[in-house]
């Protein structure tokens, strides 16, 4: 009986280890998976930040007639901005389709002027926090500034901050 | 001592043959877990390429791009749902839906293929509002059918000069072979009929009926323009069989060229309605900010105080329509044509004035 005993004791033991060892080894998978999927998250949110990017640069919100001479693409109508904060603010769920978690400023470069902040929704968990600590990735995107009543153009920049 | 020994290895195989079936269960588990979260996984990151990809096609407008995706079955829905009839779009991959609220979207309802024809056209009434995108399959053509009347010479040359080259584009006019009867099956998953400016009869003459083409994939829809520039008119569907074709719903209007090809690539009336809708929400926000633009460019005018005056009265006139249209409780197509041609002639005046242009 005792060496029954012995023998079962070392087939529980075997089974102990080699369960040891594959715990071991699922923790080692699931943190290489963990560690894969955290690029890949990142790779989607920049896929994102260009989605968005290339949606503002084509808005017809806030693209430039066609007849200023101006380029249809990169040019914001001033005019048209100054209408669009409000419409954007007035209509968040349709909008936010477009937008998702993001900053958008638009800031007059030359000659240097206001930034105006055309929209900004930060996700629930951020609310409370500082922009700056915000983890966001930043497109800047130059665009021509066009002011329809005067037909002159200033140089400025789209900044888009997607929120990660 | 034998018969001891004996029940001894019995037990002993018995417990190693638990905890085998135990490791093993355990395998199994694992594997069609990983199974599940990797399909899960594919789904949504090829989703998220999709979106990426048809929002960069929709972007440049009035160009054709030619899509390689991961082979793939897409599945774009577009419904009107509750009493309001609000639109609720969405394209699929496995078991991943991604909501497409604000794109207007025109595709097939199904996509088994690696490789895509993404069409970009801008819908201007007077001025841009979207740029709708247009989904093709390389297995698609599209039979463009006339009669002899110059309107419908017009409504189809209009059509083909229009859509790429790179689509597969059949013209059948009449009296000129071959008839629609004499078009061969190519094996095509899709086969779309257009009927310039007339309504297929109910019971067709043997040579105006598709008798070679596969009812299966063939469908048929009439566009009859009501206004002389062909940007206005009415939309019919039908269904197409071996013998003829069978109406699929009223009649339904369209304003715009845009929405012309809408309905050409829509596989049936309620896609093409559900996007329209769509259209039409984005038509009123854009709108408003014309006519808030107008506004602002009435109080910022200055220089000759009789061009002023001219410019000013012009903008008035211009506020007027801009207002109607922003209007989301109007979707009247037939007024929304009046007031954007309005729109138009008003803007050619601030042309010739000098003025500030609206759009």
């Amino acid at each position: 009986m005792k060496k029954a005993q012995v023998q079962t004791l070392e087939t529980i033991g075997v089974l102990i280890f080699f369960f040891v060892l594959l715990g071991l080894g699922m923790v080692f998978y699931y943190r290489f998976q963990a560690q894969s999927l955290s690029v890949e998250e990142r790779e989607q949110q920049s896929l994102m930040a260009i989605r968005i990017s290339q949606q503002i640069s084509s808005l017809p919100e806030l693209e430039c007639s066609k007849y200023s001479g101006s380029s249809e693409f990169a040019c914001i109508d001033i005019i048209k901005l100054e209408i669009a904060k409000t419409l954007i603010k007035n209509n968040p769920s349709y909008y936010s389709d477009i937008f998702f978690f993001s900053n958008i400023v638009i800031q007059q470069v030359y000659p240097s002027g206001p930034d105006i902040l055309l929209y900004r929704e930060v996700p629930k968990e951020y609310k409370n926090y500082q922009e700056e600590d915000i983890p966001q990735i930043k497109i800047p995107v130059p665009v021509e500034l066009y002011d329809p009543s005067t037909e002159t153009s200033n140089y400025g920049i789209l900044r888009i901050a997607v929120y990660t | 001592m034998m018969k001891k020994a004996a029940i001894e290895i019995q037990f002993h195989w018995i417990f190693v043959s638990i905890a085998g079936i135990m490791i093993l269960g355990l395998f199994i588990f694992l594997v069609m877990r990983q199974q599940i979260t990797y399909e899960s996984r594919t789904s949504i990151s090829i989703a998220s390429d999709l979106r990426t990809i048809l929002v960069g096609a929709q972007t440049a407008t009035r160009t054709l791009n030619d899509l390689d995706i991961p082979q793939t079955k897409v599945k774009f829905e577009c419904d009107l749902v509750g009493e309001q009839k609000i639109p609720y779009s969405i394209f699929s991959i496995g078991n991943h839906p991604e909501e497409i609220k604000s794109q207007v979207i025109f595709s097939p309802p199904e996509i088994d293929t690696s490789k895509l024809r993404a069409w970009s056209y801008d819908w201007s009434l007077p001025y841009k509002t979207n740029n709708f995108l247009f989904i093709a399959i390389p297995q698609e053509r599209i039979i463009l059918v006339e009669k002899s009347s110059q309107k419908s010479k017009s409504l189809c040359q209009m059509i083909n000069k229009t859509l790429p080259e790179k689509l597969n584009i059949r013209y059948v006019q009449p009296n000129v072979p071959p008839s629609l009867t004499d078009l061969q099956d190519q094996n095509n998953q899709i086969e779309t009929i257009i009927f310039c400016d007339f309504d297929p009869a109910i019971n067709p003459s043997p040579s105006d009926v598709p008798s070679k083409l596969n009812p299966k994939y063939s469908r048929a829809i009439s566009i009859k323009p009501t206004s002389d520039d062909l940007e206005k008119g009415t939309i019919r569907f039908f269904k197409a069989t071996k013998t003829g074709y069978i109406p699929v719903e009223d009649e339904k209007s369209y304003a715009g060229s845009a929405l012309i090809f809408g309905a050409i690539f829509s596989p049936e009336p309620i896609f093409f309605e559900c996007n329209k809708k769509k259209a039409l929400t984005r038509y009123h926000l854009v709108s408003d900010i014309y006519w808030k633009k107008t506004e602002a460019l009435k109080g910022s005018i200055s220089g000759d105080p009789n061009q002023i005056a001219d410019c000013r009265d012009l903008y008035d006139q211009a506020n007027r329509k801009l207002k109607n249209l922003a209007d989301k409780s109007k979707n009247d197509l037939n007024e929304i044509y009046l007031d954007a041609k309005s729109i138009e002639a008003i803007s050619d005046q601030l042309q010739r004035k000098s003025c500030p242009l609206i759009y």
